[in-house]
């Protein structure tokens, strides 16, 4: 099924292939939410060729080996199977750049949460959500790992629930998830098992699915954002968490957000200081992680 | 957006023999160079899960090969990747324009994998789906190369500061000189949001602020000081452009 944003980018195309322009104004007012992915389709549609026009041109002359080379592996991925025919890279960062445009729409709009559960206990139907989640991609999934995903669920989606995160070695820290409500209460209610930093989904684990929708708030972006997570080491995760709080401080106080502001902003913080003497807090790599975090408009550069 | 595919391409897939009979390898061979490329997309889609032996016939068929002058024939899709090449003037540079045609023909193969669940699209127009995915190669390309450029050390400055004409003069005489299509390429190779202000400011022509929504500070959904602060960035990266600094020689 494809997103909203690639429907609504498919129907801009249909309409400039129609008329040769569209009303942008109009556009954004129909559907504001998608603002910023709209914007950013008519940047790249605007003025180009339609495939009428583009089919109409005399044929290009250009050599074939590129189109040759590809059918190549097409076909071999076709008879063999192959990784290759997977998302790319380029579908991935289309992806992260779709889901950012919804976490950011989704923002936009009002979320309390309601009900009469505490908020521990939500804390801890997501926290075992997140384990439940990732049973499948990982024998067991370790507390840096929930730690890192409740994290940016509360920033993709405004939750609510995990705000308490402070600086610790390994990057933003939930200490009271670990020992006052979401590790002890999932603990006690056999939704988790855990072994010192190996959590796995317990017994009753399967309790916790008909609450945790209501409080991921779009269990299905919730979804789509640990799926990009799970794509990640835990250093990354651990990179991508610490480059994030360091950019909302930088944003927070109007200095402009880039890999040398962040590792100057490290080397100001006692317990964040040593991570600039490893390679993923390289400028290269604090790069890529924000270049990351841009495209799921998690921060602003 | 209806998901059905269009009457002529669901007629034509009905007259299909069933896929993987002799009677469908025989029509593909002598018919497939009259069927539409949204059929072949969904006779690969066919032989990409079972048998395969006509894949590279049916892929064939749907993007061409060129002739011993170059001169690209048959197929579906190469003309619009180039075209689109071409308007974003990727072709002037050889390396840019492969690593481009690379990153399309691979989507192109993707999109086939992924399935008519997933990507529909291809099988009710497939023209449009190619240009759609050109688009978004293009930004991945320019902001891969963006990236790259930033990873640079910025070179030191030679001594003096250089005084910067009045911005304003930038915007009235040079904008006004370089034409749309040389302008939008400059501002694609801004940083998003400049490049979003440029665009509404400076292409679409929509006033910064006023009364109605159709501003740009009110399509943008930011204040109109937003806006300012961002046209201000945005024609100072311009000023470095070698498409406005060719106009600006002119001044």
């Amino acid at each position: 099924m494809i997103s909203n944003v690639e429907q609504i980018e498919l129907q801009m195309l249909e309409e400039y292939e129609r008329s040769g322009t569209i009303d942008i104004v109009e556009w954004t007012e129909r559907y504001p939410e998608h603002r910023a992915a709209i914007l950013r389709y008519w940047l790249w549609l605007k003025g180009t060729p339609t495939v009428d026009e583009l089919l109409s041109d005399g044929p290009p002359v250009v050599a074939d080996e590129v189109a040759n080379e590809a059918l190549h592996e097409a076909t071999l991925a076709a008879t063999l199977g192959g990784a290759w025919l997977e998302e790319g890279v380029a579908g991935g960062e289309a992806e992260e750049d779709r889901l950012g445009s919804e976490l950011e729409a989704l923002r936009q709009t009002d979320f309390r949460q309601t009900g009469k559960a505490p908020k521990t206990f939500r804390r801890a139907t997501v926290y075992t959500w997140v384990v439940a989640e990732w049973q499948d991609a990982f024998d067991s999934v370790t507390r840096l790992r929930v730690q890192k995903a409740t994290y940016f669920l509360e920033h993709a989606l405004d939750l609510g629930l995990f705000t308490e995160h402070r600086k610790k070695k390994l990057g933003p820290y939930d200490h009271t998830a670990r020992y006052r409500d979401a590790e002890p209460i999932a603990r006690k209610k056999q939704w988790l098992s855990i072994k010192g930093t190996e959590i796995r989904p317990g017994p009753s684990v399967g309790e916790m699915t008909r609450y945790a929708g209501r409080y991921l708030r779009r269990e299905d972006l919730a979804r789509r954002v640990l799926s990009v997570l799970g794509s990640l080491s835990e250093a990354e995760l651990e990179t991508w968490s610490t480059v994030h709080s360091a950019a909302r401080a930088l944003s927070s106080t109007g200095r402009e957000v880039t890999p040398g502001a962040i590792r100057e902003l490290l080397a100001s913080i006692a317990e964040w200081r040593d991570k600039l003497e490893r390679s993923n807090f390289s400028e290269r790599a604090i790069g890529r992680a924000l270049s990351h975090l841009v495209r799921l408009r998690l921060i602003r550069t | 957006m209806t998901h059905d595919r269009p009457p002529p391409v669901a007629e034509e897939i009905a007259d299909l023999p069933p896929l993987g009979t002799k009677a469908c390898e025989a029509y593909i061979r002598e018919h497939g160079d009259q069927l539409r490329p949204e059929t072949l997309v969904y006779l690969l889609r066919g032989y990409s899960s079972g048998e395969t032996s006509l894949f590279p016939v049916a892929g064939r068929l749907l993007i061409g090969e060129a002739g011993p002058d170059n001169r690209w024939r048959e197929g579906h899709c190469e003309q619009i990747i180039m075209g689109m090449a071409r308007h974003y003037g990727f072709h002037t540079d050889p390396e840019l324009l492969r690593e481009y045609r690379a990153e399309c023909h691979a989507e192109i193969w993707r999109a086939i994998h992924a399935g008519y669940e997933k990507k529909p699209f291809w099988e009710h127009r497939f023209g449009r789906a190619v240009k759609d995915m050109c688009i978004q190669v293009a930004r991945k390309v320019v902001r891969g190369r963006k990236r790259a450029d930033q990873e640079q050390p910025l070179p030191e400055s030679e001594g003096g500061e250089e005084l910067l004409p009045d911005l304003k003069i930038l915007e009235d005489e040079v904008l006004g000189r370089i034409a749309e299509q040389d302008l939008l390429r400059a501002i694609r190779r801004l940083p998003e949001r400049q490049a979003l202000a440029a665009l509404l400011t400076w292409v679409e022509d929509l006033p910064i602020e006023g009364e109605a929504d159709c501003t740009v500070s009110g399509v943008m959904g930011i204040s109109e000081r937003g806006v300012y602060k961002l046209l201000a960035k945005a024609r100072g990266a311009l000023m470095d452009d070698p498409m406005v600094r060719k106009h600006r020689g002119n001044a």
